[in-house]
């Protein structure tokens, strides 16, 4: 797993709001692959699919990477 | 690994704050980078620019504009279908093929189908890519990390998406000052 601290352009877009662009980009099956999740704001998917994910977002929010880290405390550390 | 969108639309300082925020060198704004069609005033302008690029309206039109030497890379927009002879003759010619990915933001499958398509056969052929985000405005300028991600979204291998930002407009860059010192552009004399 990987967990991606995001820090956003814009206004902090909602959880739902996230969770339904990266389902609408990357499919039902693909959400479910990705084992993506929304942890207090910290982004969290399988290794594999950081690309994706990251594509998934980026073609709709500007953001920039704070931290990416393979543990969830190392990301909010 | 410094990141460079080679095509960010129009100069705006908005976008070059935007860019400076997400950690990306934009042309026009860092680098200076002339979009034209007319061979007189790229060869004119030439020596002076970073980045000298087309448009073209068709096939036929790119197909003309490859054999001079004069452009970096031509801007492909997806209602421009590539093909093979084209993404070769671009290779044979060192001239890079740059994809703009803001139209895909509409997520319209058919400009996704499209876009994907070009992007993959210039990839399979062994061409130069370049990704940029041919922004309208400065809330479409991505960070190269991101426009990358969206490559790999669109089914580039993850290695080749960064050179796509990265690697392949530093060396046209430093290909270019190179051909700044020769005499006649593109012209090396061997002693």
């Amino acid at each position: 797993m990987r967990y991606i601290v995001v820090e956003w352009m814009e206004k902090k877009p909602d959880d739902r709001e996230v969770y339904r662009q990266v389902a609408k980009v990357l499919g039902e099956i693909g959400l479910a692959r990705s084992e993506f999740k929304l942890l207090n704001g910290v982004i969290a998917c399988d290794r594999k699919w950081v690309d994706k994910v990251r594509g998934a977002l980026a073609l709709r929010w500007q953001f920039r990477v704070k931290k990416i880290s393979g543990t969830l405390k190392g990301a909010t550390k | 690994m410094e990141f460079i969108d080679v095509y960010a639309g129009g100069q705006d300082p908005e976008k070059v704050a935007v860019a400076d925020w997400l950690g990306i060198k934009i042309a026009p704004g860092h680098h200076s980078l002339l979009v034209s069609n007319d061979h007189k005033k790229v060869r004119a302008a030439r020596k002076g620019v970073d980045f000298v690029a087309g448009i073209p309206s068709g096939r036929a039109q790119l197909n003309q504009m490859l054999t001079d030497t004069h452009y970096d890379f031509f801007i492909v927009h997806p209602d421009l279908r590539l093909s093979k002879r084209i993404v070769r003759m671009a290779k044979r010619y060192e001239t890079a093929l740059a994809v703009p990915l803001a139209p895909v933001f509409s997520l319209k499958q058919k400009l996704l189908r499209r876009t994907r398509r070009n992007v993959l056969l210039v990839q399979d052929l062994g061409g130069t890519l370049l990704l940029c985000s041919g922004a309208g405005s400065p809330a479409e300028i991505r960070s190269g990390r991101d426009l990358a991600a969206i490559g790999v979204l669109l089914g580039l291998k993850p290695d080749y998406a960064r050179k796509a930002v990265s690697r392949f407009p530093a060396q046209i860059l430093k290909r270019n000052e190179g051909r700044r010192k020769q005499e006649v552009w593109g012209v090396e004399v061997l002693e």
